[in-house]
């Protein structure tokens, strides 16, 4: 998926609030989910895997480790 | 026929699709059981891998909220599991869990509330789990599976989790005594380390990979669940009908290697 539409982006935004329980205002690109939010691993895989869901595509399991704020996931997304 | 034709096999664990929990319960599937999940701490992250077990995305698989250290939930296993089938034919443990200060070299300073929060998890929770599944197994009897990592030796920082595995095996030859009188069986699965989210909350996972790779005679891929998902399945049928209380190493063979 070279390129992360504005679409992709707002879907993969409401994933993340959904599992975190928490709002736009809480999280920037750049807050991080474990050390910031309190997020545990379990919580990163549920994102990992209903991103898998929504968008249609597979990601590496191991890439949960790289997922540790939106900017990262949209790096991983956008090598997937 | 598969070799699990008719079984109703109740699964724990079932958190991400790279765990050997969710290959038990696929390859219980392909064989021809009937599959109940149970669901902890995520019940929706265990929904949604439910749906890419082969009955598919539309079947209404039953997941059943379990956190086995809740002894109100634990009691009422039974009637939740009722809802769905009138009995059970076999039960897969494949829970674990410890605080990280139980683990990574903190073994010396743990305190006892993270040490027994560990044992109750992981250990206590294997009877725990067979009391409350036992009156669904009264015709008939039925197999109780449970994961174990080899607890015989000290590893590289799985500390007190080790503590809790030893314990394990000893829980499960005890259980074997207690309700074979029942017909089920009680085994535990072995399993050489594997590369599941449960691992890469284990702080040397990697040091310990590494002996495998260098000894086990069958070699051993980390990235691989199946081999220990279909011991499970084997465990699970009638084709271990006098075996119980017994360790299956699926490790490639390092156990019975000395150097």
């Amino acid at each position: 998926m070279a390129e992360i539409t504005d679409d992709v982006r707002e879907n993969v935004q409401k994933i993340v609030y959904d599992v975190l329980e928490v709002g736009p205002e809480d999280l920037t690109e750049t807050t991080l989910f474990v050390d910031e939010i309190g997020a545990d691993s379990l919580a990163i895989i549920e994102i990992l895997t209903t991103i898998e869901d929504s968008l249609g595509i597979a990601i590496d399991q191991a890439e949960a480790k790289r997922m540790v704020n939106l900017a990262t996931i949209f790096e991983v997304l956008a090598e997937a | 026929m598969g070799i699990l034709e008719g079984k109703r096999i109740l699964v724990t664990g079932v958190l991400t699709q790279n765990s050997i929990a969710f290959h038990v319960a696929k390859i219980a599937q392909e064989e021809g059981a009937q599959i109940l999940l149970t669901a902890y701490p995520r019940r929706t992250l265990t929904e949604r891998i439910a749906k890419r077990l082969p009955s598919g995305p539309d079947a209404s698989l039953p997941v059943i909220e379990l956190d086995v250290t809740n002894a109100t939930q634990l009691a009422e296993l039974p009637d939740r599991i009722r809802e769905h089938v009138s009995g059970l034919d076999g039960v897969v443990h494949a829970i674990g869990a410890a605080p990280q200060t139980a683990l990574g070299g903190n073994f010396l300073n743990a305190s006892w509330e993270d040490v027994g929060s560990a044992i109750h998890a992981s250990t206590y929770s294997l009877k725990s789990l067979a009391v409350s599944c036992l009156p669904l197994m009264k015709d008939g009897g039925g197999s109780i599976v449970g994961l174990d990592f080899d607890a015989s030796q000290a590893w590289p920082l799985y500390d007190w989790m080790g503590v809790a595995k030893a314990g394990l095996e000893s829980c499960a030859r005890y259980l074997a005594k207690y309700v074979g009188p029942q017909g089920v069986r009680v085994n535990l699965v072995a399993a050489g380390p594997l590369d599941t989210p449960a691992a890469q909350g284990i702080p040397g996972f990697h040091d310990v990979a590494d002996v495998w790779s260098e000894r086990a005679p069958l070699g051993w891929k980390t990235s691989d669940p199946v081999p220990a998902a279909k011991a499970c399945v084997a465990l699970l049928s009638d084709w271990f009908p006098a075996t119980t209380g017994e360790i299956v190493h699926v490790d490639g063979g390092v156990n019975v290697i000395g150097a």
